[in-house]
């Protein structure tokens, strides 16, 4: 178990230090990018948030609680500015824009800083970086509680055949559907891909994109509440296992609740844009 | 002399109230699926009288969508009933598992066909 704890606690330090150079190379990059574009307000704004990314690295590191939530924070608010130049590039196509004095308009950067901070937001997020800052901060290793097998109520839910063969086929669909989501996804990445190198245009591009990326992320976070249905069909209508499996579609609907308004953004964007062209 | 009956299926308190953010979760994605149905169905309409008949390739996903919310819609209306009743808790979850059957239904199809399109369109 102890060795377990371990093993866990180095992937999160290896994860850790990944999240924090690649969002220190993203911002170094972006900063010479806009030096050799001439981009004075680019190179700036790379410039300090190269610097902030070290200062708050290097103050995570010792495992403060409040660093993580400045650094969370920092996060946010690179997502947001990343995703609020994607939109105004995409609605204004001329140099004047504020976007392009922020260098946002060197092509690799609204996508680059997007995936960067995307990937630094799930290492933060992940529990063995949390276990790592957690020791970092003066916890001790035995405090670190693993994931114990669900200790099951011996309530079952009694179901005729008919009724075990619905359990059965919902499992299945989750599967299914998880799995044709993820394909979807790909695919609207592909065409979202297709229509930018055909023509450099994000308005025409965005919402294949967006929702390429939010249909395959969903298919992914749907492969949670289908593992927990198959316990139903294939181990038992335990109250344990039936309120698990529950619970994950719950937590599920509210991810994917934010996902899809995100997407309806996405598109009604894409929509005013084109009746205001 | 007849047989003592069981007692059916009954959730208890604490699962009531897991149930209940359940359906709470359930009722803000189909409004969110509603809203997104609209907003495809007016972009593939814009889409059509400005540019061309792809357009219609939203039409049919946003009325998807659409149906998609309304039939999640009942199933959290199911599920807020295990909640709400004493004593049918069971008919009601699998009620709820037949709304989520069919929802699930719909996304594969939808996804299959979306799918199609879309590699047609990549294709030529």
């Amino acid at each position: 178990m102890e060795m377990e704890r371990n093993e866990r606690v180095e992937s999160g330090e290896k994860l850790f230090v990944i999240g924090m150079v690649v969002s220190f190379v993203t911002e170094v990059a972006y900063t010479t990018a806009s030096v050799l574009e001439g981009v004075w307000g680019g190179f700036f704004l790379g410039l300090i948030g190269a610097l902030i990314v070290l200062r708050l690295a290097n103050w995570l590191y010792t495992g403060n609680n409040v660093a993580l939530k400045w650094m969370l924070g920092w996060t946010a608010l690179q997502l947001t500015l990343a995703l609020a130049a994607w939109a105004l590039l995409s609605a204004t196509s001329g140099r004047d824009s504020v976007a392009h004095a922020l260098g946002y308009g060197i092509s690799w950067v609204p996508l680059g800083k997007l995936a960067a901070y995307a990937i630094l937001g799930a290492i933060l997020m992940s529990p063995s970086v949390r276990a790592f800052l957690f020791l970092r901060g003066g916890g001790e290793l035995t405090d670190i509680k693993e994931k114990l097998p669900p200790t099951l109520t011996g309530k079952t839910l009694p179901l005729s055949p008919a009724e075990t063969q619905t359990v059965a086929g919902l499992a299945n669909l989750l599967k299914w559907a998880s799995w044709s989501l993820i394909a979807v996804g790909v695919l609207r990445l592909c065409l979202g891909g297709k229509l930018y190198s055909n023509e450099p245009d994000w308005i025409k591009a965005a919402p294949a994109l967006v929702e390429g990326f939010v249909t395959l992320l969903v298919g992914v976070l749907l492969l949670g509440p289908s593992g927990a249905f198959d316990f139903l069909k294939t181990k038992s209508t335990d109250t344990t296992y039936l309120m698990s499996a529950l619970e994950q579609l719950g937590s599920f609907y509210q991810k994917q609740g934010v996902l899809l308004a995100l997407v309806a953004m996405v598109v009604f964007g894409a929509l005013v844009i084109r009746l205001l062209g | 002399m007849a047989a003592p009956t069981e007692p059916p299926f009954e959730f208890t308190t604490e699962q009531d109230q897991s149930l209940a953010a359940i359906a709470l979760a359930m009722k803000l994605l189909a409004v969110v699926l509603l809203g997104l149905a609209a907003v495809r169905i007016a972009f593939g309409v814009i889409e059509i009288f400005t540019s061309s008949w792809a357009g219609l390739w939203y039409i049919v996903e946003g009325l998807a969508t659409g149906f998609m919310g309304l039939v999640l819609l009942a199933g959290a209306t199911d599920t807020q009933f295990i909640v709400d009743t004493t004593g049918y808790d069971k008919p009601h979850l699998l009620n709820a598992f037949t709304s989520l059957a069919v929802f699930y239904k719909v996304q594969i199809g939808l996804a299959l066909f979306i799918g199609v399109i879309v590699l047609l369109r990549i294709l030529f």
